[in-house]
């Protein structure tokens, strides 16, 4: 059974055995954890490195500042059409919204 | 959102996302943002701040590849999370299951979250207008 984790941009993936992945599981059952927390939990305990996918290369940083900046630009133009809130109003909305989310039933 | 929709802490975000972006960092979220994203713009345009046909430029935005959408929510966390957090629903509890499981720090505006969850030992950064630090 293969299991894969992504974390933040560090990834892993291991082997498990059917008796091996059922036992994670189990002990995800037992304290709460989510099985992948269970995993990484297991993995950190046992010393074994994490291998570090990250790709930290110059063109991988370049690529993901250059989508920033694309996603920067374009926030900053959806801002310059939407009129700013009058005096208030957007805590009363964010009240509002928080008090639909907490409203009970 | 506060950027995009001008709010009292655009500054702030702009600042932090400014860091970000020089960094190269990742920002995931999960799959309710754009939800969130939609309930203010539905007010803008029910308020006639923002036009119809600028309803797409909005849509783009949220459809950038600087921000990745986490397709592996861990339900019976977020539900355990929301409990721990004395929530009735689990909205916030989705945005900290994430940011646990990425190892990742959660960042918000909102005051009482971020008091609460790091009572409860979340890894939670508060984003702050520089008159209320």
């Amino acid at each position: 059974m293969r299991y894969h984790e992504s974390v933040a941009r560090r990834c892993i993936t291991i082997e498990l055995e059917e008796d091996e992945y059922r036992r994670l599981e189990a002990l995800a059952s037992r304290t709460g954890m989510a099985p992948d927390r269970a995993l990484r939990w297991l993995i950190e305990r046992s010393g074994e490195p994490i291998q570090d996918e990250e790709d930290d290369s110059p063109a991988a940083v370049a690529k993901r500042r250059a989508q920033w900046r694309e996603f920067l630009d374009a926030a900053e133009e959806l801002r310059k059409k939407v009129k700013p809130w009058g005096p208030g109003e957007l805590d009363k909305f964010l009240q509002e919204v928080r008090a639909e989310r907490d409203a009970r039933p | 959102v506060a950027i995009a929709l001008g709010e009292r802490l655009a500054a702030e975000a702009r600042s932090r996302l400014d860091a970000w972006a020089e960094q190269g960092q990742q920002i995931y979220v999960p799959r309710l943002l754009p939800f969130e994203f939609a309930s203010p713009l539905t007010r803008a345009r029910f308020d006639g701040r923002l036009e119809r046909e600028d309803v797409d430029t909005a849509i783009h935005v949220l459809q950038l590849p600087a921000i990745e959408y986490d397709d592996e929510p861990q339900l019976s966390e977020i539900i355990a999370i929301a409990g721990r957090l004395a929530r009735r629903n689990s909205y916030d509890a989705a945005y900290l299951e994430l940011s646990q499981r990425r190892h990742a720090p959660m960042w918000t505006t909102d005051g009482s979250l971020y008091r609460n969850a790091s009572e409860l030992g979340f890894d939670v950064q508060l984003l702050r207008a520089v008159s209320d630090a």
